[in-house]
């Protein structure tokens, strides 16, 4: 293993480390445009020079390209390294347009970042009074949108597409000063992880035509989360602000955009664009308070009625006819959510029929990358809580309320018509008892006795179990829309009403059963508070 | 003076022809090689021989071929650097032209060295003419068993292939020159790995320029205490001098290394037009630092004698100015040459060759500032030694010596 000292300080890496990668584990961050972790090496921005001395020799060489080797001293701040990094700012500076103020990259951006640590030249006198001009504002594909003349030429866009899409949308035509980043002919970029390029982009060259002029990035709060898109369970920051609404289009949006969050066992720095461009669902189309059916009319209601309406109903029934009682978990809901719905259902209610479902939708797709083929967060989490997934779940449920079998229904976040076929909706009628938990307004959601409005992943702290075993915790951005509960503590609260023991429960409580019950949960990191964050270096850009 | 030891088909430019080889001695060599020198000693050779690379680097090329790998498992490629691309630079033509089979049997014999059994020529997108007389050449040489399977009945198995090149000058730069014959774009790629490592389809390869290669059939069959003793000790053997520019004969001579510059231009080359002085020369191609004619007049064609000059000898293209000559203009005009074939890759390169293009151009045209001076030489500071490739530092040769050494012509220009 190498040893070799960097601005004084002592580190040994793996041999074949790249010099910029030992020069991180110095704790010395070198400056770069080009260079990614992620990605094949460029070398081509030259930002990331360092002096070099080896053997009574000095010399200035690329730290990406430079393997680290025994014996080097290096200098990341020489003289000499600050003079050629004023160069390199000083020629991308040159032709770029000077125009933060309505740059979305603003405060976010590389050449801004490192103008103010590196730059320090004076472009006002010697730049250009006309610079080069490159087409501007062109909509590549779906989600992006490039503006030649921001571009840096940096290329990990288009080695982004070469390398982990094998797509080949972009590359970079015409020589020299001419040289523009391009669209290959006949192509858009158009693929499933499109909107990776803009987080990629030091600059602002691609932007996030979604994101685009929304908000300032320096208002966003950050969140650690998990993507419940696919049972991945992508690692993700959700940008929100609670308190601005500069445009009509946004307004009443609290998440503003979804950002991947560096996992190296899981998806390294990448987000598939369904996940990434998801997350509308979060502030739109949400049920958001309690609906009460009585007298064949569906009026809003509070929590406190809803909760005492549903333990009536619920009491009432499993005194009558607890044989005709039927539960539909979700894996949809956090391990701590499926678990307290486990005692209560289960252990205190006995119900005798409670499974969880899988969705009949088209199979999702499993691109061979990120997406897996089970569109829920959570299966593992089910299966590892040794809940069923009985035929009932599977289209049997309708034969049993056909038969007369099941009178009472209680449902976690499904979408039954979607589930079961558009014949539910007539059979769900049927049905004495129909109490539905939903994150979501849904037209057949008038059948229902009672819709309880429950918490997005956003807005409630929970773990869920990815498609490798990997159990995973998200926190709550921000409070849950209107009068919507997590599962957990709505659980709680109905078995309070209901008098049974799972009354006495707490989240703390459910993760210590979940950690003593299942190895996977251990020692989970606590993702951090919400707060402002300068992300660009943060995670390994 | 000009003697033709090395590549005697260029004095007479009509002994192209494979039978005209043979007459003149060609493929002894190779047969003297295949019949009792393994390639590690023929490596050995050639470095004894004191050999250095004539594309402009002059490295030993001994020392290079020793560079690949020991233990190997992927095959191992030779490739030869036709695309002579350097303004002022045209020896390798005539070697293609006049003498394209000592170029296939130095290649053999490399072959046989580093144990290629494919072997590249990559000839510049212009010269089709050139081109065909090595492919004609190449043809000759099959039909009479010197390539491709068994040659010379010695179990030697070789074949060579011509590649166009598609115009840029950086392609002649040898990792661009890779990526374009794998039919990528050519841009140079980040060393190290170097291509003696990771080179064609990333295998192990070896680059050697024409005349470098055509160099070493004679140096086989004469020894290489031979070709030591013709240039000067650090220096050895004989070079190709492209002469341009305001000389009566401009021309491709072979010179012994460590010939008096002036021997050269007022010998062979009949000296300066008439009635003209001699006010600049750039010993080495564009991309060098020009001399004064005070200073070429100590000048000795050798890699030292340039270096304590403060140039360098690189492809031998000797490029001489006389007194007609503006050197704004002249600057101005390489700007806008290496602002043109830069690859635009790396930011020093793409964004300063281009700045000093413009800048040169505004002096030329009298909109210049009398800081434009101090700016063209800080921008030649950013590009030298931090860009991927030598073509950066190739551009800002030009115009920091003359700028330096002509800075009164600049001055006149902004007064
Ligand atoms: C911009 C650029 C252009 C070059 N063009 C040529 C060329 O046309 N022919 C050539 O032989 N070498 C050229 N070279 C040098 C090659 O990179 C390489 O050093 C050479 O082919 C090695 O062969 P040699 O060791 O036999 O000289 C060029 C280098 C640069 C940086
Ligand atoms: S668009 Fe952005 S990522 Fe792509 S080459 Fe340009 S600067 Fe780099
Ligand atoms: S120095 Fe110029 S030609 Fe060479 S890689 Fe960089 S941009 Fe391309």
């Amino acid at each position: 293993m190498p040893k070799l000292t960097v601005d004084g300080r002592q580190v040994e890496v793996p041999a074949g480390t790249r010099l910029i990668e030992a020069c991180k584990a110095a704790g010395v961050v070198v400056p770069h445009f080009c260079y990614h972790p992620g990605l094949s090496v460029a070398g081509n921005c030259r930002m990331c020079m360092v002096e070099i001395e080896m053997g009574g020799r000095s010399r200035v060489a690329a730290s990406c390209v430079e393997p680290a080797v025994d014996g080097m001293t290096v200098r990341t701040a020489s003289p000499e390294v600050q003079d050629t990094r004023q160069g390199v700012m000083e020629f991308l500076l040159l032709n770029h347009p000077i125009d933060c103020p309505y740059c979305d990259c603003a405060g976010e951006c590389k050449l801004q970042d490192y103008y103010m640590d590196w730059g320090a030249v004076d472009t006002g006198s010697r730049r250009e009074t006309e610079p080069v001009h490159k087409p501007k504002r062109q909509e590549i594909g779906p989600h992006v949108m490039l503006d030649s003349e921001r571009c840096v030429l940096c290329t990990r866009c288009v080695r982004f597409t070469q390398e982990v899409t094998g797509t080949h949308e972009l590359g970079v035509e015409e020589r020299g000063s001419h040289s523009t980043l391009h669209l290959a002919e006949g192509k858009r970029l158009d693929n499933a992880y499109s909107g990776n390029v803009v987080d990629l982009c030091p600059v602002g060259a691609l932007t996030d035509r979604t994101f685009r002029f929304q908000r300032r990035v320096w208002f966003l709060q950050k969140a650690d989360s998990i993507c419940p898109g696919c049972s991945r369970g992508c690692n993700t920051e959700i940008h929100f602000d609670l308190k601005r609404d500069y445009k009509n289009e946004s307004s009443g949006r609290r998440a503003i955009r979804l950002k991947p969050r560096f996992n190296e066992q899981v998806n390294q720095w990448w987000l598939c664009d369904e996940g990434r461009y998801g997350f509308e669902a979060i502030d739109q189309g949400r049920l958001e308070r309690p609906l009460v059916l009585r007298q064949g009319v569906v009026s809003a209601t509070d929590v406190e009625d809803a909760l005492s309406e549903a333990a009536r109903l619920l009491d009432d029934m499993a005194r009558r006819h607890p044989e005709q009682l039927a539960v539909l978990f979700s894996p949809d809901m956090s391990s701590e959510a499926l678990l307290a719905a486990r005692s209560l259902f289960l252990d205190q209610l006995k119900f005798p029929r409670a499974d969880f479902a899988l969705s009949q939708a088209p199979a999702a797709l499993d691109d061979g990358f990120l997406h897996t083929d089970d569109p829920h967060p959570n299966r593992k989490g089910c299966e590892q809580l040794k809940l069923k997934r009985g035929a009932f779940a599977d289209g049997g449920l309708l034969d049993e309320i056909r038969q007369g079998h099941v009178k009472g229904l209680v449902c976690f976040r499904w979408d039954l018509p979607a589930l079961l076929g558009a014949e539910a909706r007539e059979l769900l009628g049927k049905l004495k008892l129909l109490i539905v938990l939903g994150t979501h307004q849904q037209d057949w959601h008038g059948l229902a006795n009672l819709q309880v409005p429950v918490a997005m992943y956003a807005e409630q702290s929970g773990t869920f179990v990815n498609v490798q075993g990997k159990a995973q915790r998200f926190h709550a951005a921000f409070p849950p829309l209107g009068e919507a509960m997590g599962e957990v503590e709505l659980l709680v609260e109905l078995g309070q009403r209901m008098g049974r023991k799972a009354a006495q429960t707490t989240m703390e409580a459910l993760r210590r059963r979940l950690e003593s019950e299942l190895p996977n949960m251990a020692g989970l990191e606590t993702p951090r508070a919400p707060e402002h964050r300068v992300s660009k270096e943060a995670a390994p850009r | 003076m000009a003697e033709f030891i090395c590549f005697p088909a260029l004095q007479s430019k009509t002994r192209a022809s494979l039978d005209h080889y043979l007459e003149d001695g060609g493929y002894r060599s190779l047969k003297q090689a295949l019949d009792g020198i393994a390639p590690a000693d023929l490596t050995a050779l050639v470095k004894a021989s004191g050999l250095r690379g004539r594309g402009g680097a002059g490295f030993p090329t001994g020392m290079k071929w020793s560079f690949l790998p020991k233990q190997q498992e992927l095959p191992v490629y030779l490739v030869c650097n036709a695309d002579e691309g350097e303004p002022g630079t045209f020896k390798d033509r005539d070697i293609l032209r006049y003498a394209p089979h000592q170029l296939i049997e130095g290649m053999l014999l490399a072959c046989h060295a580093i144990g290629a059994r494919v072997g590249y020529i990559y000839i510049r997108g212009e010269f089709q003419e050139e081109a065909a007389c090595v492919e004609r050449a190449l043809a000759e040489a099959r039909g009479a068993g010197l390539l491709g399977k068994d040659i010379l009945g010695k179990g030697f198995n070789a074949d060579l292939h011509v590649h166009m090149g598609a115009g840029a000058y950086v392609c002649g730069e040898e990792t661009a020159l890779l990526n374009s014959l794998e039919g990528r774009r050519g841009l140079p790629r980040t060393k190290p790995p170097f291509p003696a490592v990771v080179g064609l389809y990333g295998c192990p390869t070896i680059i050697n320029n024409v005349e470098t290669l055509a160099a070493i059939p004679p140096i086989v069959a004469n020894g290489p205490e031979w070709y030591v003793g013709l240039g000067t000790p650090k220096s050895p053997g004989t070079k190709l001098f492209s002469v341009s520019g305001h000389v009566k004969r401009p021309g491709v001579y072979e010179c012994r290394m460590g010939t008096p510059l002036m021997d050269l231009i007022n010998g062979d080359c009949g000296g300066m037009r008439e009635g003209r002085q001699l006010k600049v020369v750039i010993p080495g191609g564009s991309s060098v630092p020009m001399l004064t004619a005070q200073e070429a007049a100590t000048l000795s064609l050798d890699y030292e004698s340039c270096m304590e000059h403060g140039t360098m000898l690189g492809s031998g293209a000797v490029i001489v100015l006389d007194d007609t000559v503006s050197i704004p203009h002249l600057v101005q005009n390489l700007g806008h040459f290496y602002a043109h074939e830069s690859c635009g890759q790396c930011t020093p390169c793409r964004e300063g060759t281009q700045w000093m293009h413009r800048i040169l151009d505004r002096l030329v045209g009298g909109r210049g500032k009398a800081s434009d001076l101090d700016l063209l030489l800080d921008i030649c500071k950013h590009v030298s030694f931090r860009t991927i490739c030598a073509l950066g530092d190739a551009a800002t040769g030009p115009v920091k010596s003359g700028v330096t050494k002509f800075r009164s012509e600049f001055e006149a220009l902004v007064r």
